[in-house]
Order: structure tokens, then sequence, then C-alpha cells
């Protein structure tokens, strides 16, 4: 055979072959970066969901139940230092619906419950437990009766509480 | 041994001018070299099949029809290059006088004639050229395939380093979603619990605070009740007199959360009774309370 046709097929043979390995190597190349992209996805919502995690939550899913309430209460008692005997009454729950643009549709749940014979400095300590420990539920409404005012001590109140909650549906996940 | 040209006299070759008028324009070489042999047979005086012969192009004969190309032609018989020894190449050192071409380029040793250590150098040469390609594409490739095993490691490496994220981020759950969208699920829950949007109620807590920073302390009032909700404050308390009475709306009035309505006042056996709304003041209103 012509040595002329010999290296002509060889160096045919030989351009397909680093051809083919180019395509593949970019080929590699191209699932590196698409790999590299999801990667850096993953990474913004992994932050986003460990900062979200690390604020509180002013929605709940689903409804509290009224025992939740008055475990919330009773926590909020302990880190006011007030005795669990001031509560009184606790009151059903109602719930009215809120509707936000853009938003799914959402539900206020008020609850209504009673401190007796409550001094204001025991009130405001338990309104700043309250606001620190309970971030779900907001103080809406205070009514304050005087129940004792001996003039030797301080004045008592029975302060009548109004709470509100936000919370979704629970199949309002996506 | 090195290998020298040798030139001999014309009258060493055979010689003709051939008219190549009738032959095809587009031949292949071999076709076209086969053509004029038989152009050259009827002027050789021995059988064409005992010669080897070149062609050469001398140019265009003006009288003929169109344009036409002669070719002359130089032969010697096998037999004779048989016996050449030698030689690298081997052509006539001048041209017979019906020639004015330059003939020095000729070199019958070609094709079969082609000395042996020509024939085997150029072997050689293609082998040694064929081999260093064959060599730099192994090369090259080898280069290639570490590369690709390296992009494979690295999207492992990815893969493993996702994986991972998610172990971190997301709760254990019985879900048959992929972590990815579990992810983006975990993070659209949290972002709707977490959205101060959707809640639009606001504590009274500063209220009262505020009521307490501004009740006045040298005042000989009873409550009876106070009530603060969202819109405003109530309060329903007794003075010893109108005076007082006045006083504790004038020092109400003084917060920037709410304003002072005229306060009602009535007069009872122990003093007066005072009724004293405060409205809450739109905090989104611009401009300074007055």
């Amino acid at each position: 055979m012509n040595p002329r046709i010999i290296v002509l097929f060889t160096a045919a043979l030989c351009a397909m072959t680093i051809t083919l390995g180019f395509t593949r190597l970019r080929k590699a190349d191209a699932r590196v970066a698409a790999a590299t992209s999801r990667l850096v996805l993953t990474q913004t919502d992994a932050q986003r969901v460990l900062d979200l995690m690390v604020a509180k939550a002013t929605v709940s899913l689903g409804k509290k139940p009224e025992a939740d309430i008055i475990d919330r209460i009773s926590e909020a008692f302990v880190a006011a230092g007030i005795p669990s005997q001031t509560l009184g009454n606790v009151g059903a729950s109602t719930n009215t619906p809120v509707a936000t643009p853009g938003m799914p549709l959402a539900h206020k749940q008020r609850v209504r419950f009673t401190l007796n014979a409550i001094t204001t400095t025991q009130l405001g300590t338990f309104l700043d437990a309250w606001g620190t420990t309970q971030s779900l539920w907001t103080v809406t409404q205070l009514e304050l009766t005087t129940t004792a005012r001996p003039t030797d001590q301080t004045a008592t109140y029975a302060a009548h509480l109004t709470i509100e909650a936000t919370y979704l549906d629970q199949d309002s996940t996506l | 041994m090195t290998l020298s040209d040798q030139r001999l006299p014309a009258e060493r070759f055979y010689w003709a001018v051939l008219d190549t008028d009738s032959l095809p324009r587009s031949l292949s070489s071999s076709r076209r070299t086969k053509q004029l042999n038989y152009l050259l047979e009827p002027k050789l005086p021995v059988p064409i099949e005992t010669v080897y012969a070149v062609f050469t192009s001398i140019g265009s004969s003006p009288g003929s029809s169109g344009e036409s190309t002669q070719v002359f032609a130089c032969a010697m018989t096998h037999d004779e290059l048989g016996t050449i020894k030698d030689a690298a190449s081997l052509g006539p050192a001048d041209a017979p006088p019906f020639i004015s071409t330059d003939v020095s380029h000729i070199n019958l040793l070609t094709d079969q004639h082609e000395p042996k250590n020509l024939r085997s150098k150029r072997r050689k040469l293609a082998a040694i050229a064929s081999a260093a390609m064959i060599l730099c594409t192994s090369l090259i490739m080898v280069g290639f395939e570490r590369r690709v095993n390296g992009a494979r490691t690295h999207i492992q490496a990815i893969q493993e380093t996702q994986q991972n994220l998610y172990t971190q981020v997301l709760p254990q759950s019985q879900s048959t979603l992929p972590p990815e969208q579990r992810l983006v699920a975990e993070r659209r829950l949290l972002e709707r619990t977490r959205a101060s949007s959707i809640t639009t109620t606001s504590s009274i807590a500063p209220s009262l605070a505020s009521l307490f920073a501004a009740w006045p302390t040298d005042l000989d009032i009873r409550t009876q009740s106070v009530m603060l909700s969202e819109q405003g404050i109530t309060i329903i308390a007794t003075a010893p007199n109108h005076d007082d009475a006045q006083r504790l709306a004038d020092a109400l009035d003084t917060s920037p959360l709410w304003e002072a309505t005229n306060p009602q006042i009535n007069t009872i056996r122990e003093g007066v009774n005072v009724r004293l709304r405060l409205d809450r003041i739109d905090q989104s209103q611009t401009g300074s309370r007055p």
C-alpha cells in the first residue's frame, strides 16, 4: 500500500479519535457546570432555611388547641415569676378568615383569658415575658378593672386579655 | 551508500511528442497515464509493454481547434532501467532538438523502478509519521480521559456535599419527594410562617408601657377600668376634683402614640368621674403631632 495513503488514513483516524475525545470532555465539563450550579442553588436555599429557622414563627400551621394555649400562658407565668393561680377563665377561641393579596388564605384565632388580682408590676412583667416567649400570639386587647385597693398595699386588678394568632391551613405548604 | 542523480544523453531514451486533444479533460492520474501510453505506442519501435515512460506537458499548440496541450514522452526500456544501480534519480542530460522544454526535472526511477533504498526510506518515514501521530493522539486521549475522570470525581464530591446539606437542613421525614423538592417545600413553608405580611396585629404592650410612663403619680386617681385595644385606650377613673381630672387628661395627651379627645367629666359625691378616650395615631401618616 502506498505509504502516503497509510499516513493520510492514520491522520484521519487520529483526528476522528481526538474529536470524539474532545466531545466527551466537553460533555463532562457541561455536567460539572450543571452540578455546580445545582449545588449553588441548594446552598442558597439551605442558608435561607437556616436563617428562617432562627427567626421566630409569626404564623402557625393549623389552628392551636385550647390546651396548647393554657400551656403557653403557664410558660409565660413561669418566665414572669407569677403564681399560676393568677389565671382565671380561658374563653373558647374564635376564628375569622384573613385574605392577603398574593398569599394563601390565613385565619385569625382569638382567645380571651383573665388574670385575677394582678398588680400593674406583675402585669407588665407578664406582658414582657409573653412578648419574649410567644411569637405566635399577640396581645391585642387588655381591659383592667380594679378589684382591690387596700390602703397599705398595691392595688390589684382583674386583667382581661385578648390574644390573637394567625394560622395557615395544614395543606398550605406549597 | 549515498545515491546520486544520474543524467544520461538524450539518445539513450525514447522521445515522442503527443497531441492530447482527443483525451477527455477530467481523467484520473492513472487513467491519463494509460491513455498517454496508448498514444505513445504507435510512435515506439518497441512494444509499449517493454518500456516505462514519463510524460510532461509542454503547453498549447497554436492553429489547433481551441486550446490543446501537447505532451512529450521520455521512455526507456524496463530492462535498461533495471540495470541502473546506485541512482536516486535518472533522467536525460539534454533534450532532443525537437523539444525545447527544460528536461532536467524528468526522473524515470519512479513507481516500480523506484530505488529500493528510497522506497524503504519513504516507508520508514511514513511509519515513523504514523507512529508519531498515534503516540500524540494516545497522549492527548490519556489527557482527555484524566480530565473526564477528574470531572466525574468532582461531580461525585458535589453530590456528596449536596446530600450533606440536605441531611443538615431538612428534618426527618417519611416523604417520598426528592430532597431538592423537600428543601424548596421547607423553605416556602418557613417563609410563610415567618411572613410578616400576613400578620397585621400589633401588640398593646407598648401602649400600656407608654400609658404607665405618662401616668401622673402625684394625683390621687382611682381607676375603675382601663381598656386598651389596637384602636386606642379608654380610661374610666375617679378624681378628687375637676382640675385633677383635667391634669390627668393633659398628662396622658403627651404621648406620641395617641391623641386624647375631650374628657367627659361628671361630678359625683366622691369627686368627679372622668371618662377619657385616647385614639391611636396612625404611625404611617407623615408630619409630626402638633
